[in-house]
């Protein structure tokens, strides 16, 4: 991989993208890393990245973990592209197995965060349009709120109960059945 | 444009995005409660999405909610005749109801003594079936039962008809006085139908 500021500098400028997040902080990554996401993948296509990808509905703290996963996720498939054509296919799939784990303990790992941070982080995946980090967080909350009532659900994620009381007795009356 | 200052919350989830969660939640139970949380969940919820895990439903009212078995009781199920998508099905005095258990809606469908023969066309006919068709035609006067019934809408139910060993279609309009039944009466055990799109 190239990295920034090491040989032909117009070589590695290339292969570089700069991301810009909402409070102005300035992120390098390599174009493999930031092509994760279509949205910037089409950017790029279009030849739109000079100066930089401002991406105003990303904070910086938010965009530096989507990073930290597009990292990973995209060396892992370097990874696995790389060994599918130099291991004999017993060892091909050991070292398949190992990358699927690895990669699971990271995203196990990645998603050990507070609520407000999963939302950003699902407002991010689907902005950036990351289909791997969108599935996850979203299987993050479905997996959360299985088998649980409304009250709880509303206490886990910090909801006010909007309904009005009329609402919330139609509601009640035609799905009486979920909640006995 | 920045959202540090006005933190977001969980009920502001696009409801494009509820969607995707809706979808990893295979137990219709649990998107009944996800849609219970508030006002714009429960927009959420109402969207077009997949279908979920169907229901297990017993004859003595108790429903099992799949993949994980969380059991209901639905009294007003007890005894029903069969089933089709959210519909049951039930026999009473020789007429034949709808019944959604959810949503509690309840359609009755027409006498089966009601009906209009409806001649189809010849050319409907495959040829190979052509010599097995039996002569008998139907008469108004024929004792027919629901072998099979198919709810495609609340407006359209579809049914296999057995008149004695032969069967024939009927269609009808939920809450209409007729059925129109198929004046091609076939002979045949092995016989299903089932709605595909729509």
């Amino acid at each position: 991989m190239a990295s920034a500021g090491s040989g032909d500098e117009k070589a590695a400028a290339a292969a570089m993208i700069t991301l810009i997040s909402s409070d102005n902080e300035k992120f390098e990554v390599t174009e493999a890393t930031a092509t994760l996401s279509q949205t910037i993948r089409h950017m790029i296509e279009d030849g739109c990245t000079d100066g930089g990808v401002p991406l105003p509905n990303v904070t910086s703290k938010i965009l530096a973990r989507v990073i930290e996963y597009c990292k990973k996720h995209a060396t892992a498939a370097a990874g696995e592209e790389g060994s599918s054509s130099s291991f004999s296919d017993a060892a091909f799939l050991e070292v398949d197995r190992a990358f699927l784990e690895e990669l699971e303990e990271f995203d196990d790992a990645f998603l050990e965060v507070d609520r407000a941070t999963l939302f950003d982080l699902i407002l991010a995946a689907n902005y950036l349009d990351i289909k791997g980090l969108l599935n996850l967080t979203c299987q993050k909350v479905a997996d959360s709120v299985k088998g649980k009532t409304p009250e709880q659900i509303r206490e886990m994620y910090n909801i006010v109960n909007d309904l009005t009381p009329e609402e919330e007795a139609e509601i009640r009356r035609e799905t009486q059945w979920a909640f006995e | 444009m920045t959202h540090a200052e006005k933190p977001q919350s969980w009920s502001d989830l696009p409801t494009e995005l509820a969607g995707l969660v809706l979808c990893r939640l295979p137990a219709y139970s649990d998107r009944v409660r996800f849609g219970a949380v508030c006002r714009h969940w429960s927009f959420s919820a109402k969207q077009h999405l997949p279908p979920p895990v169907p229901c297990l439903a017993f004859p003595d009212g108790t429903f099992f909610s799949l993949p994980h078995s969380e059991s209901f009781q639905f009294p007003d199920s007890v005894g029903y005749h069969s089933s089709s998508g959210e519909w049951l099905v039930f026999l009473c005095d020789g007429t034949y109801s709808l019944k959604n258990p959810f949503s509690k809606v309840t359609l009755t469908l027409p006498k089966l003594s009601c009906f209009c023969p409806i001649e189809e066309p010849e050319e409907i006919v495959p040829v190979t079936l052509k010599e097995e068709i039996p002569q008998e035609s139907l008469d108004m006067g024929a004792e027919m039962s629901v072998y099979k019934l198919v709810v495609c809408s609340s407006l359209l139910a579809a049914a296999i008809v057995n008149l004695g060993p032969l069967y024939t279609i009927a269609l009808c309009r939920p809450g209409a006085d007729s059925w129109l039944v198929s004046t091609l009466l076939r002979r045949g055990q092995h016989i299903d139908m089932m709605f595909c799109g729509g």
